[in-house]
C-alpha cells in the first residue's frame, strides 16, 4: 500500500527538473523511513541525493518497500502541468504508478514503472575547511553571472568574514562577494582557507534549486568537492555533491 | 584488475610508439612488447583495437555511429569544459584525438568516485574499453545517441589524457598506426614460436578465417598446433587469391608455363559465395557482407549449387536485360545506393560467371590444381542463363589467347586472367602471386561525338521484344572500296514505339543473303540492302575480332566495334553514303585513347 500526499507540487517540479539534466532515469525508493532518491551522472562528476522524511508529507501511508524507476523528462513534462499551490499525491497501481495533481480539480496522471538496477552509490564521508550557510537568490546569480562569462566557477574564503563566488575560464572575470554585511550570508566557519574550482556545465544543472530552497549550506575545501545542501521548506533536504576541476 | 586483462595505459603507450615510426621492423619489436604483457584473454580485443574496429568488417557488425556533433558533446561532459571551448581546441589542433588529450591535460574535471574512497575506481582496462565501445555501437532506436555519448563520456572522463586520444581516434575511425597485418603475424610469429615455421601457420589461418584476433586468440590461448587444426569454415570468407598482371600472350604463357586456362576478365563485383544448405552468403572482393545486395544471385546460388555446403568465386555483372549484353561495372553501384532492393534487382538485372571452388561438403579444395577445383566446380554447378562458369579456353598459342582476349574486351570486359594449370597450381588464398596473371587492355578511347551508321541486318528478339527485331547490325562507310563495314550491333535506345515499327520500316529492304556491299564477319539473322541510316553514340570505341571496321589497320585480326551503342534518332536525310566513314571513326578511335589501370 503506498499513497503520499506533497503540499507542494512545484517543489518537486523544481527538483525533478535539477535531477533531469543529470539523469535520465531514476529510482526513487519509498519506504515508512521516508522518500529517497539518488543519481549520479554517468561521467561520475556529480551526485544529487534527496532526502524526505514522512513528517515532510500531508499524507504518507506506506507499507513495504517500493522502488519507482522513472524517466525524468515524462515526469518533468507531467510536473510542469501543475498549478500554483496545487498538492502532489502518489500512489501505486500493479505496475503503474499515479500521480495526482490536486487543485481545483484533480488531474490524475498514470505513467508505468520503469525496471531500473539500483546503482552501487556510495556514501560520502566527506569533511570540508569551509561551511557556509547563505541565502540562495545571491547563489543563483552568481552562477548566472559565471556562466555568462565562462566555463568555471570557483569559490573562496579566507576569513569568516567573506565568501568569495568567482566566474572564470572566458575572456573576463566575475566576482561575487557575500558577507555578513551585504545580509545573504547567514554563517560562515572556516577551519582552513580554501579555494576550489567546479564546472559551470555541471553546477548550472542545479540553478533550479534555489528556487525551492529559501538557504543553502554550501560546504568545500581545496581540491575537494562542492557540497550543496539545499534545505526545502517544511522538512527534506536535495543534497548536490560536485567534484572538482583540478 | 587480474591477470586476464591488460591495462589500456599500456596499449595506448605501444600504439604511440607504432605512430611514432614507419619502419616494420621497429612496429615487429614494439607489438612483441604488447604481446609479452597480453593476457591469451584479451589478445584478440587488443588486435581489433588497434585495427580501430570492434570486429572484422566481415562480420557486418554495426558501427560505432558516434558523430562528430557527440563526439565533442561526450568529450565536453568528460573534460567538464564547455562544447564551445571543446569546438575551439579542435579547430586550432585539427584533430579531435589531439585536442580531447590537451583538454584533459589542461585542467581535468575529477571524479566524485576519486573521494568516496576506492572501491569503485579503477584503472581502464581493455575490456572495460573494448566492452563500452561494443555497448555504444550495439545501441540502436530512439534514445541511442543519448546513451551512446554517456558511455562514451564515462569512458572518457575515466581515461587519462593519452588514452582519450586514442578512444577518440578508435571512434572516429581515424587511428591510423600504419600497422599491417603482415607485421601483426610477424610479432605473432616470432613471440609465439619459431618464427618462420609459425609464420606460415598463422597466415593459411588467417587466410581462411579472414579473423587476425581471432587467429591470435586460439594461438595465444590453445597454442600452434590447435591453430593447425583451423578449417575453413562456411560463412567466414577466405582472403581472395589475386593475380599478378602482364601485357603480352608470349609472356604469359612461358610464365604460366605452356599450357594455360584464360577465362574471360568481367568488369563486375567479384564475389565468395558461401552456401550452408539453403542459406547463402555473399562477400565482397574486400570481404564485406554484400548478401543483401544480391536476393538473386541468393536464388541463383540455392538453386544450381549442387552440394549441401559450398564455398564458390565468380564475377557478378550487370547485364542489359533487354539485349542481354554486359553493363559496366558502374551499373552495379545502384545495388548499393538503392533503398528498395527488390526494385533495383528488376532495373539492375545480374548474372553470376564462376571461376573457382574452394569448399565443397567438408573438402577443403585451396591445396588442390586448378584444373581440379575447375572440374568440382563444373560438376556441381547446374548452369543456367543467370549463373554459369566463365567464358574460358584452354591453351598453348599466343594467337589464341590474344584472340580470346580481343574477343572478351568486344563484349566489354577488361580483359583475360591466364591461370596456371601444372600440378602446383594451387589457390593462393590472400596472396598475389604469378599463378594468375591478368591481361587487360592497357587503353581506352572514350566515345564523345555521334555517328551515323547504316544499317545492314538484324537479329530477332527475345522476350518482350519477341515478333520485331532485338538489335540491328549496323556498319561505316568505306569510300575506298565503296562498302560497309560492321562496327557493332545496336539494341539499346529505342523506344517501344520505335521497335514496334522497326519490321515496317525494314520490309522492302529484306534480301535473302548477305548484300556484295556489306563487309561482315558477323551472321545477321537477317540482312538488309544498305539505305536506312541512324544515329548512334556508343560509351567507347574498342578493338575487336568480329567487327570488319578498321580490319588490320590498327593490329592485326582486328577491327573497331562501338562499346555500348544507344540508337539516337533515324537519320532520313542521309544517304548511305553520308554516313560516318570508316577512316573517321579510326580517327576518333586514336584522338580519344587514353591509358588506363
Amino acid at each position: 500500500m503506498l499513497k503520499i500526499v506533497y503540499p507542494d507540487a512545484r517543489t518537486f517540479r523544481h527538483i525533478i527538473e535539477a535531477l533531469s539534466k543529470i539523469v535520465d532515469e531514476a529510482l526513487m525508493k519509498i519506504t515508512s523511513e521516508g522518500v529517497e532518491l539518488k543519481a549520479m551522472d554517468p561521467a561520475h562528476v556529480s551526485l544529487l541525493h534527496l532526502k524526505f522524511p514522512p513528517e515532510a508529507f500531508e499524507e504518507y501511508s506506506v507499507e513495504g518497500e517500493y522502488k519507482i524507476g522513472f524517466n525524468t523528462a515524462n515526469i518533468l513534462k507531467l510536473l510542469k502541468r501543475g498549478k500554483k499551490g496545487d498538492r502532489l499525491e502518489l500512489s501505486v497501481e500493479e505496475d503503474m504508478f499515479r500521480i495526482a495533481l490536486i487543485g481545483a480539480a484533480i488531474r490524475a496522471y498514470k505513467i508505468r514503472i520503469l525496471d531500473i538496477p539500483e546503482a552501487e552509490i556510495p556514501e560520502a564521508t566527506l569533511e570540508f575547511d569551509v561551511s557556509a550557510s547563505i541565502i540562495s537568490d545571491p547563489l543563483k546569480n552568481a552562477l548566472k553571472d559565471a556562466e555568462a562569462v565562462g566555463d568555471t566557477v570557483e569559490f573562496s574564503a579566507e576569513n569568516e568574514e567573506e565568501l568569495i563566488i568567482r566566474g572564470k575560464g572566458g575572456e573576463m572575470e566575475t566576482e561575487t562577494r557575500i558577507s555578513r554585511e551585504s545580509g545573504a550570508l547567514i554563517s560562515l566557519n572556516v577551519k582552513n582557507a580554501a579555494k576550489s574550482e567546479y564546472s559551470l556545465e555541471y553546477i548550472k544543472n542545479v540553478i533550479a534549486l534555489t528556487k525551492v530552497a529559501d538557504t543553502v549550506t554550501l560546504e568545500f575545501s581545496n581540491n575537494m568537492p562542492l557540497k550543496l545542501d539545499f534545505a526545502i521548506p517544511g522538512e527534506g533536504r536535495v543534497i548536490y555533491l560536485l567534484a572538482p576541476k583540478e | 584488475m587480474t591477470s586476464r586483462d591488460l591495462e589500456f595505459s599500456t596499449v595506448a603507450n605501444i600504439f604511440e610508439k607504432l605512430e611514432s615510426t614507419t619502419k616494420r621492423t621497429d612496429m615487429v619489436i614494439y607489438l612483441i612488447e604488447l604481446f609479452k604483457k597480453t593476457p591469451a584473454t584479451v589478445i584478440d580485443k587488443v588486435i581489433y583495437l588497434m585495427m580501430g574496429k570492434l570486429y572484422p568488417d566481415w562480420m557486418g557488425m554495426p558501427e560505432l555511429g558516434i558523430g562528430e556533433r557527440l563526439l565533442i558533446r561526450a568529450i565536453s561532459i568528460a573534460t567538464g569544459f564547455s562544447e564551445k571551448v571543446v569546438e575551439r581546441e579542435f579547430k586550432r589542433v585539427g584533430d579531435l584525438g589531439k585536442a580531447v588529450e590537451n583538454l584533459k591535460m589542461r585542467r581535468r574535471q575529477t571524479s566524485l568516485i576519486t573521494f568516496f574512497g576506492t572501491a569503485m575506481e579503477a584503472k581502464l582496462t581493455v575490456s572495460k574499453v573494448y566492452e563500452t565501445l561494443d555497448k555504444i555501437a550495439k545501441a540502436q532506436g530512439p534514445g541511442s545517441q543519448d546513451l551512446k555519448v554517456k558511455l562514451l563520456s564515462g569512458l572518457l572522463h575515466d581515461a587519462s589524457p593519452k588514452e582519450a586520444k586514442y578512444i577518440v581516434r578508435i571512434v572516429e575511425g581515424r587511428l591510423r598506426l600504419g600497422v599491417a597485418d603482415a607485421t601483426i603475424m610477424d610479432a605473432l610469429a616470432i613471440y609465439y614460436g619459431r618464427a618462420k615455421e609459425t609464420r606460415q601457420i598463422i597466415e593459411k589461418a588467417y587466410n581462411i578465417t579472414s579473423d587476425l584476433g581471432y587467429v591470435a586468440k586460439i594461438l595465444a590461448s590453445e597454442g600452434l598446433d590447435a591453430l593447425k587444426k583451423i578449417r575453413i569454415q562456411v560463412g567466414r570468407p577466405i582472403r581472395p587469391m589475386l593475380a599478378e598482371r602482364l601485357s603480352s600472350p608470349q609472356e604469359i604463357l612461358m610464365k604460366t608455363g605452356g599450357k594455360t586456362l584464360v577465362e574471360c576478365k568481367y568488369d563486375g563485383e567479384r564475389a565468395q559465395i558461401h552456401k550452408r544448405g539453403d542459406e547463402i552468403i555473399i562477400f565482397s572482393r574486400r570481404l564485406e557482407n554484400i548478401t543483401r545486395q544480391y536476393p538473386d544471385v541468393q536464388e541463383y546460388a540455392r538453386k544450381c549449387i549442387k552440394a549441401r555446403e559450398a564455398i564458390v568465386e565468380g564475377e557478378i555483372v550487370a547485364i542489359d536485360p533487354e539485349t542481354g549484353e554486359f553493363r559496366p561495372f558502374q551499373e552495379l553501384m545502384h545495388r548499393k545506393r538503392k533503398h528498395d532492393i527488390h526494385v533495383a534487382v528488376k532495373e539492375y538485372p545480374v548474372v553470376v560467371l564462376l571461376f573457382d571452388l574452394l569448399y565443397c561438403d567438408g573438402e577443403e579444395y585451396l591445396d588442390k590444381p586448378m584444373l581440379e577445383r575447375h572440374k568440382k566446380l563444373k560438376e556441381i554447378i547446374e548452369e543456367t542463363e543467370n549463373f554459369k562458369l566463365a567464358q574460358h579456353i584452354i591453351t598453348d598459342n599466343p594467337e589464341e589467347l590474344e584472340e580470346f582476349f580481343l574477343s572478351c574486351v568486344e563484349q566489354g570486359c577488361e580483359g583475360v586472367v591466364a591461370k596456371a594449370i601444372h600440378s602446383n597450381a594451387i589457390y593462393q588464398a590472400g596472396a598475389r602471386g604469378w599463378l594468375w596473371i591478368k591481361y587487360k587492355r592497357d587503353y581506352k578511347s572514350e566515345m564523345i561525338d555521334t555517328v551515323d551508321l547504316v544499317v545492314v541486318g538484324a537479329f530477332y528478339g527475345r522476350g518482350r521484344r519477341a515478333g520485331t527485331y532485338g538489335a540491328l547490325l549496323a556498319a561505316a562507310y568505306d569510300p575506298e572500296t565503296d562498302t560497309f563495314k560492321t562496327v557493332c550491333k545496336v539494341g539499346s535506345g529505342f523506344t517501344d514505339e520505335e521497335l514496334a515499327k522497326m519490321p515496317e520500316i525494314f520490309k522492302n529492304l529484306i534480301i535473302d543473303h548477305k548484300h556484295p556491299r556489306v563487309d561482315s564477319k558477323m551472321k545477321a539473322d537477317v540482312w538488309f540492302i544498305p539505305e536506312v541510316v541512324m544515329e548512334v553514340i556508343g560509351a567507347e570505341i574498342t578493338l575487336s575480332p568480329l567487327h570488319t571496321c578498321g580490319w588490320g589497320k590498327l593490329k592485326p585480326n582486328a577491327g573497331l566495334a562501338i562499346r555500348f551503342p544507344r540508337f539516337i534518332r533515324w537519320r532520313p536525310d542521309k544517304k548511305p553514303e553520308d554516313a560516318t566513314t570508316v577512316k573517321e571513326i579510326i580517327e576518333m578511335y586514336r584522338k580519344q585513347l587514353k591509358r588506363v589501370g
